[in-house]
């Protein structure tokens, strides 16, 4: 059974893990037990993958909630059963995933309540605008990365990407890297202004 | 059906992007850009544990509960 990862593991094994079983198959979901186990055996890179995620969706889904409260929902979720782990799925790819639905059922919540306040957060919205601009304007001395971060928002993926971008598939990760790098950096100054 | 994947805004679409590249990172990648940025790789792994804490504590005391119960079962004759 494909349970946990190790930390020494290439991410690309990380989120892959291995063709599931017969045995495997025939389960439709991992029991709260076994869930339970993956959480306590989560190697320090998982816990530091999953953190990193949830501050994705805390920050660019805009709900009242922080991270820490993402990931906590997440987690409690999946451990009272709400959320089944389904069979054959790697442990952190699923709390990923589930940390996503749940950053989206939040903010569509605070989407739908009636508020005095103008600064709600929509599509389109002022707010997502600003936030946008801002993210765009970290790479105004990189011409390539901003074209990359406004293909990403656009929603285009992988090799569509790559391939736009003129960059061999090394140049183009280490672009990637760097893009989410310098986001994360942005995120952690403005946290700390914030304290 | 219209969910997170077929709705999203440009935002939301670089979140997916950025989560994309999270877990394609090696684990000791990850754990020195923790050091990078904290001072410490095991910075953020420990934040986790933070955040989850609570919820750790109440279900191992659960399953602590049932495993022992089922031990109690077992020595019963």
């Amino acid at each position: 059974m494909i349970l946990f990862s190790e930390s020494d593991l290439a991410g690309a094994e990380r989120t892959k893990g291995a063709m599931p079983t017969e045995e495997e198959m025939a389960v439709a979901s991992y029991s709260l037990a076994e869930a339970l186990t993956a959480v306590k055996s989560l190697s320090d890179a998982d816990r530091t993958a999953l953190l990193k995620v949830a501050r994705v969706y805390a920050r660019t889904r805009k709900t009242k909630y922080d991270y820490q409260d993402l990931l906590h929902e997440a987690i409690a979720r999946i451990l009272e059963g709400k959320r089944n782990w389904p069979a054959g799925l790697p442990f952190v790819p699923f709390v990923s995933g589930v940390i996503r639905g749940i950053a989206w059922e939040w903010r569509t919540e605070a989407h739908n309540k009636p508020s005095s306040e103008p600064a709600v957060y929509e599509e389109g919205g002022v707010i997502a605008r600003i936030d946008t601009q801002k993210l765009l304007a970290l790479f105004d001395d990189d011409a390539l990365a901003r074209g990359i971060v406004i293909g990403m928002m656009e929603g285009a993926r992988g090799e569509e990407l790559r391939k736009s971008s003129g960059l061999s598939d090394t140049e183009y990760e280490s672009k990637r890297r760097k893009i989410r790098r310098r986001i994360e950096r942005q995120w952690l100054e403005e946290e700390q202004t914030d304290r | 059906m219209t969910g997170p994947s077929n709705r999203l805004d440009p935002l939301g679409r670089l979140a997916g992007a950025l989560v994309e590249d999270i877990l394609a990172t090696p684990g000791p990648e990850l754990l020195a850009q923790s050091a990078e940025d904290y001072g410490d790789a095991r910075a953020l792994a420990a934040e986790f544990e933070k955040a989850i804490a609570s919820l750790r504590k109440k279900f191992e005391t659960a399953d602590g509960a049932a495993g022992s119960s089922e031990t109690d079962k077992g020595t019963e004759v």
